[in-house]
């Protein structure tokens, strides 16, 4: 018997060189430009994101898991993707939301409201008329006192 | 050794997110990176009905998303008969940064993790990171023969 070595792959290194090779400060500097034309967009995306999440809680009942499962992933998507856009706000009251959802038992018939409240507050910064800085403080708040009302979920037996 | 400069017009790079905006924003920053071919889809189907066209030189992949996540997309890549062999570099990102979670990926065989929100800088140094480590991979074939 012998045994044969084939290359399936060469590594990635020998890809890079060469006389077209670029500095990576660079480099860096266009992705930054790329990012921050990228940014622009995402009032696009935003408005997109939240009617598709208006549409998802629409579904929601206690005994549909996979409903509630989809409306998560989408709530961490704006979550995430508000932070990249540097939409602090969006974010922070994303990061509720999405924390409501995965500490609270959705079977509490409260859950419906405070997920509406966070909706609308989202709303309500996007639309600029969250008055001041201090408004989503305040929205924050009050939305932490709602969801510490809600009862958590119990772990799976 | 530190990369200080480099061509990445020779590589072809996937992203799998469920994002439009985040494949977008990878999209164009791998793009000004002059990477030769960048090619994102939304879903894991889409990712290996594309890899049966091409091979990959890294993959960028979300870890949260439904009903297939990036950790069932890198289990296949490392474990599957026909994919395991070519060891692609791969690099998960998420929104979560807790150490188990960073463990967990790992021990499955990402080869970097990135937690959202990243800048073109991070993006960066994984990509250089994951290059730099990089061994390519080997297939061994044992040949009988009677003599």
């Amino acid at each position: 018997m012998t045994s044969n070595t084939k290359i399936a792959r060469a590594p990635l290194s020998s890809k890079i060189g060469g006389p077209g090779a670029r500095p990576i400060a660079m480099l860096v500097k266009k992705g930054e430009e790329a990012v921050s034309q990228v940014r622009e967009s995402f009032s696009d995306f935003l408005g997109e994101k939240l009617c598709e999440l208006a549409k998802m809680r629409a579904r929601l009942a206690p005994d549909r898991e996979e409903a509630w499962q989809q409306f998560y992933t989408a709530v961490m998507d704006l979550r995430g993707s508000s932070a990249l856009a540097g939409q602090r706000w969006v974010s922070s009251l994303s990061f509720s939301l999405e924390t409501m959802l995965r500490e609270r038992d959705p079977g509490d018939l409260r859950i419906g409201p405070v997920i509406a409240s966070h909706m609308d507050a989202i709303n309500l910064v996007i639309s600029g008329r969250a008055v001041d800085d201090r408004s989503p403080v305040v929205l924050l708040s009050e939305l932490s006192r709602a969801v510490d009302c809600l009862a958590l979920k119990r772990p799976r037996a | 050794m530190e990369i200080t400069e480099a061509d990445f017009s020779k590589l072809c790079i996937f992203v799998l997110d469920d994002s439009v905006f985040v494949r977008r924003l990878l999209e164009e920053l791998l793009r000004s990176f002059e990477v030769g071919e960048v090619v994102s889809v939304a879903t894991a189907d889409a990712l290996f009905a594309e890899m049966k066209r091409r091979t990959p030189d890294i993959i960028f992949c979300d870890w949260q998303m439904y009903p297939i996540d990036g950790l069932d997309v890198l289990r296949k890549l490392r474990h599957d008969k026909d994919l395991k062999h070519l060891r692609i570099p791969f690099i998960m990102l998420t929104g979560h940064n807790g150490n188990d979670e960073v463990q967990t990926a790992l021990g499955e065989g990402a080869d970097s993790y990135v937690v959202k929100p990243f800048s073109a800088e991070t993006i960066m140094k994984h990509l250089l990171k994951v290059i730099a480590r990089d061994r390519g991979a080997l297939i061994r074939e044992e040949v009988w023969s009677i003599d």
